[in-house]
């Protein structure tokens, strides 16, 4: 079914992900809020999200095209950080954000 | 990565403890009811006091394409202050609507139809769906309001409940306020 998540979709360095279209982010007072629309409900009640500085820099990066390895590459580089330790904490990050429906993965 | 130590990290929120600020809260509840979906969050204040106390949940909902009624509650930006603001429709009028907070000593102005985000559906106290105020007793309310007696009428009915709570028990008056022998 289109829009439907997909949670068996292997998450690893070549996937490419997306924000999904079932959550509503906001920057609050430079705080990334993110509200799933949980059953078709945005409910301030429930768990909202937000991510660390790092992992706002991956999110920014999360456009649907590029994929986990593409954005560890581009981070290892501009951060001057190993390149394998980037990629694992890239790909645990997308692997938490699908599995709580704020992200979908695809290939 | 910046800081180069720090991994990206994913923090879930105990959504009813975020105290979101006005300009905040409008705007996910614009976001929210432009895609559609209704929106849930914890109302602050008492100017709808009692039907919506500080601390109920309430839900509002689009407004899509129905007509507003006197009684109806909606969110909208204040007319003047552009806060937002959940109150009732007290009036139709030719610019709008004209909105009044049920405890509030006045109105709050007209605004356009077109400027409500959203029509309140339901409200809840803790585990309880609160209905009075939001059935078909809500156009009574919005008479009564616009005629400036909601508020005394309201003071009236909490003074008699005091009153009622504060007799002794085995006082030989019952509720209904007829004496036992």
């Amino acid at each position: 079914m289109e829009g439907e998540v997909d949670m068996d979709v292997k998450i690893g360095p070549d996937t490419v992900c997306a924000v999904s279209q079932d959550v509503v982010v906001r920057d609050i007072e430079g705080e990334l809020i993110i509200v799933p629309l949980a059953a078709g409900v945005g409910d301030l009640e429930d768990e909202l999200y937000t991510l660390n500085a790092t992992g706002r820099a991956v999110w920014s990066r999360l456009d649907g095209k590029k994929s986990l390895s593409d954005i560890a590459g581009e981070l290892a580089a501009e951060y001057d950080s190993p390149r394998n330790e980037v990629e694992a904490d890239v790909v645990g990050l997308a692997q938490e954000l699908v599995r709580r429906r704020i992200v979908v993965a695809s290939g | 990565m910046p800081p180069a130590d720090d991994k990206p990290e994913l923090y879930a929120v105990e959504g009813g403890v975020l105290a979101l600020s006005g300009p905040a809260l409008r705007e996910f509840l614009g976001a929210v009811l432009d895609r559609g979906a209704p929106f849930r969050f914890r109302a602050r204040g008492m100017s709808m006091d009692p039907f919506i106390r500080d601390g109920d949940v309430i839900t509002i909902v689009p407004r899509g394409a129905r007509r507003l009624r006197a009684g109806d509650v909606i969110a909208c930006c204040h007319p003047r202050g552009g806060h937002l603001i959940v109150h009732r429709v007290v009036a139709n009028a030719q610019a709008g609507i004209v909105l009044r907070g049920d405890a509030n000593d006045a109105i709050d102005g007209v605004i356009a139809g077109d400027d409500v985000l959203g029509v309140v559906s339901v409200v809840r106290r803790g585990d309880r769906r609160v209905v009075i105020g939001m059935g078909p007793e809500r156009l009574l309310l919005a008479r009564l309001s616009r005629k400036d007696l909601l508020r005394p009428l309201v003071a009236c009915a909490r003074r008699a409940v005091h009153k009622l709570h504060a007799l002794p028990p085995n006082t030989g008056v019952t509720p209904g306020g007829e004496t036992r022998d």
